[in-house]
């Protein structure tokens, strides 16, 4: 409620670049996430390779700024997912 | 007032040389044809500085600015969106999107000489493909053209869907 204009026109301008069915963002991540699935859904190879810039020294560390290809997150989520399922062993 | 005195160019009068109908309509046909065959510098070169491309989002639309639409581009952007088609790291664009204008003939809705300004509407089928899709698209174009420097320039190409509120896969290139 009596949010200035510059808001909304803001934030269309953020669904027809990002969201929008002629974004120019949206498509290449659309792209990959289903390339990954289709990777996925073969069986090639059985193993989902994170890896990509590991660095032995980051598990030491909680919060990090860092390059944005890396994998370190899911490796973390991973992590993260061992540790609570092993809690109680 | 000379002949000669009469055609030269000047600031405040309107251009010695105005534009034809079929002027209008070949500049519209070449405008599709651009597109169709990737050549999409060139089309860019087709608007003015202050051009604008719209593909509003509701039926009837009349606001861009607080209303959503799929497209409501300036110069910078079209020009990005044009970079992008070109970038290497495009994903989705591997292999690239094919495209197709079937237009009806452009009909003038408005001349103004004075001005050097122009309104064409132009019934379009447009067909967009990539691997083995092939999606189908019926639109209404409207063309604002206007003379700068003896040249016509797109002031605002509007494309309006006929089902303009549906849920659409990736349009990539442009209608």
């Amino acid at each position: 409620m009596d949010a200035p204009d510059e808001l909304l026109e803001r934030t269309l301008m953020y669904n027809r670049l990002i969201n929008a069915p002629t974004s120019v963002v949206g498509h290449d991540d659309h792209e990959m996430y289903e390339r990954a699935q289709e990777g996925l859904r073969s069986d090639a190879n059985p193993w989902v390779n994170v890896q990509r810039l590991y660095d032995p020294a980051e598990r030491d560390q909680t919060t990090a700024v860092t390059n944005g290809t890396t994998e370190w997150q899911m490796r973390n989520q991973f992590r993260a997912w061992a540790k609570f399922m092993t809690l109680s062993m | 007032m000379s002949t000669e005195a009469a055609l030269a160019p000047s600031a405040s009068a309107p251009p010695a040389r105005l534009p034809g109908d079929g002027e209008l309509v070949a500049f519209v046909y070449r405008e599709a044809r651009l597109l169709d065959e990737h050549r999409f510098d060139e089309w860019l070169e087709l608007f003015a500085d202050d051009g604008r491309y719209w593909m509003p989002l509701e039926w009837g639309q009349t606001d861009a600015r607080l209303t959503c639409s799929l497209m409501y581009e300036d110069k910078l952007l079209l020009t990005i969106r044009v970079e992008r088609l070109k970038g290497n790291r495009t994903f989705s664009q591997k292999p690239k999107s094919r495209c197709h204008h079937l237009l009806q003939a452009p009909q003038i809705d408005r001349r103004d000489d004075s001005r050097g300004e122009y309104v064409t509407w132009t019934p379009l089928q447009y067909v967009e493909t990539r691997f083995d899709e092939q999606n189908f698209f019926a639109a209404w174009v409207t063309h604002h053209l206007a003379l700068e420097d003896g040249r016509l320039r797109i002031k605002l190409k509007r494309v309006d869907l006929v089902n303009c509120e549906a849920a659409f896969g990736n349009i990539q290139l442009f209608l």
